[in-house]
């Protein structure tokens, strides 16, 4: 490969990969809160009432 | 009935990103960016993705989240309380239109890598050149418009019937769950495959050139690209097809948000993450382990056409024979990683028709996954067995080409112009995780709409060869060469004999073309007709 070819590569694979890997960290580390307030994962009323 | 919502974020944003990340990230970006500059072709693609791309993922997302607080999760209902305007309801007809039509087709793709990761587990390629495998499994034959293949109608039944129980499964409990599977499955076959490719060396069996040059191929940088209107063209293009807007799916997920949940961070992921799968493994597959076994030349001259689905699908299975044992496995990763991309775009497509149906006719949502199954098995068949006579490129075309750019357009002024940007800004940013920066805000109104508006007229005008000379054409007074690829250049078919019938009374491709765009627009205004008894039902019940 030539030195361009290898700087193009470089140099685009890490702003991708840094946008990728800063925004997806944000997004495992800030869990979805709903306007109920629940938090993402904690049981509800309504996954009570659909084993009932 | 219970209000349907997301299980988790990152299964959200997954299920988001499986809807953008499809086989063209795999098959066509790599081609695109070689045919046209090289790595060079990056410096548009990225400007394209910041001006367009990211700004029209935040429209489509903020259309939804606002349409879902009014109960509607298709794009009728959400484009309808977009404006007082009666007719935006009926520019939704796109939202339901395309994502029915390019399903029906589009499984059709997904159940042949199906099939080809079975018929590579089962070692068909050892034996059976894929060349010649590939029309045989579609039942082409010279000569004939009609093909009735039997295998590939199997596993295009098996493969509707996967996404029907999955979307029958509901949001939470199906569509997420298959892209939290599917999502990272891709990702680790991706990067086992690429991994294995690159690491090829000359002397390896049947190896005759590094990968690197393969490599090499896709990113030497053509400096004079920058100046070329169709480099800039094809990369915008590019950018518009690979993260699926202008569908109608990205409203309807992000629907199932409440009024103050992140869409601004939400969509910046997704969006980059289909960037990560399409620019470094895209660009990290096909070409370096093709050129590995083909050489250069033979390459080059298989993507010319700015596609690489030929060699993913008739060259690469029997390439894998190379790698002794492992060749199985690699040919159920490559399809199987193609099978993941395709599955989680066409639940996408499903999830706003079964959204259609509960919301404004009471469709239970097993019946109405159902109904998608059985009108998009109706519609595939028509594709299926009209193969040879080219009615999957015509809805390839019309429905997967032309329709996404129409709506794209319409929601991009719409959402800008009557909507308001003031409203749509301050609904972009509510409960924003990320900072977005307020230079988005005028990109919106200024830059986005034009920029698709830019492609909407080049694809209607397409030139057969270069712009330049296109031009030149013109002004030197022997008329503009529409391609018989541009929308102009399909209305009157362009470069082919329009004749229905041949000389011994068969019908022809015209014939085929013809028909099927009569079933298209048989569709659109069925879709038409639904949204519009929909509506009357409502304004009687309201009175």
């Amino acid at each position: 490969m030539t030195t361009a070819a290898w700087m193009m590569l470089a140099a685009t694979w890490a702003v991708v990969c840094f946008f990728t890997g800063k925004f997806f960290l944000k997004v495992v580390r800030t869990p979805l809160v709903r306007e109920d307030g629940m938090v993402e994962g904690a049981a509800d009323v309504d996954d009570v009432s659909e084993h009932d | 009935m219970a209000k349907e919502r997301w299980g988790t974020r990152v299964g959200l944003v997954l299920a988001m990103a499986g809807n953008a990340v499809g086989l063209g990230n795999f098959l066509r970006f790599p081609a695109q960016a070689a045919q046209n500059g090289g790595g060079t072709f990056l410096i548009p693609y990225l400007i394209s993705f910041v001006l367009m791309g990211i700004p029209i993922l935040w429209v489509e997302w903020a259309i939804g989240r606002h349409g879902g607080q009014y109960g509607h999760h298709s794009a009728p209902g959400m484009l309808d309380h977009l404006g007082r305007q009666k007719w935006l309801k009926y520019v939704g007809v796109f939202g339901l239109f395309t994502n029915l039509t390019v399903a029906s087709y589009y499984s059709y793709i997904e159940s042949w890598t199906l099939a080809y990761v079975w018929h590579s587990i089962k070692g068909t390629f050892r034996g059976t050149d894929a060349t010649q495998f590939f029309p045989d499994y579609l039942g082409v034959h010279a000569g004939s418009i009609f093909s009735v293949p039997g295998e590939a109608l199997f596993f295009f039944a098996i493969t509707l019937a996967l996404n029907v129980w999955i979307l029958s499964r509901g949001l939470a409990k199906g569509i997420e769950i298959a892209a939290r599977i599917g999502m990272p499955l891709l990702l680790l076959f991706g990067a086992v495959l690429a991994i294995r490719g690159l690491m090829l060396e000359p002397g390896d069996p049947g190896v005759v050139q590094s990968p690197l040059e393969g490599l090499n191929f896709v990113w030497e940088p053509d400096l004079s690209g920058l100046t070329n209107p169709t480099v800039w063209l094809a990369a915008a293009g590019q950018i518009f097809f690979t993260l699926s807007v202008g569908m109608g799916s990205i409203h309807c997920y992000a629907s199932y948000l409440s009024r103050r949940q992140d869409i601004a961070l939400n969509a910046a992921s997704a969006g980059w993450m289909n960037e990560f799968v399409e620019v470094v493994l895209g660009s990290a597959l096909l070409i370096p382990i093709a050129t590995a076994y083909l050489g250069l030349n033979v390459v080059q001259a298989a993507t010319a056409g700015g596609s690489g689905f030929g060699l993913g699908f008739l060259t690469l299975p029997t390439l894998f024979n190379n790698w002794g044992w492992f060749a199985p496995i690699a040919g159920a990763m490559w399809f199987g990683l193609l099978f993941f991309a395709g599955i989680t775009s066409s639940l996408a497509m499903g999830q706003p028709i079964l959204a259609f149906l509960e919301d404004e006719y009471n469709f239970p949502r097993r019946k109405a996954a159902i109904a998608f199954g059985l009108a998009a098995f109706t519609l595939g068949f028509w594709c299926v067995w009209l193969y040879a006579g080219g009615s999957f490129d015509e809805f390839d075309f019309w429905t997967g080409t032309f329709s996404l750019v129409v709506f794209a357009l319409f929601e991009a002024f719409i959402f800008a112009y009557i909507f308001g940007i003031d409203k749509g800004w301050a609904e972009i940013t509510r409960g924003a995780d990320i900072r977005v920066p307020i230079v988005f805000k005028y990109v919106i109104k200024y830059v986005t709409p034009y920029f698709i508006l830019i492609i909407f007229l080049a694809a209607l005008v397409k030139p057969a060869g270069d712009w330049s000379v296109a031009f030149g054409s013109l002004f030197s007074g022997e008329g503009w060469p529409f391609a018989p690829d541009s929308v102009i250049g399909k209305i009157f078919h362009v470069g082919t004999d329009y004749v229905w019938f041949d000389s011994e009374g068969r019908g022809t491709r015209a014939l085929v073309e013809d028909m099927t765009r009569a079933l298209l627009f048989s569709i659109f205004i069925t879709f038409s007709v639904l949204i519009a008894r929909a509506w009357k039902k409502k304004e009687r019940s309201a009175r």
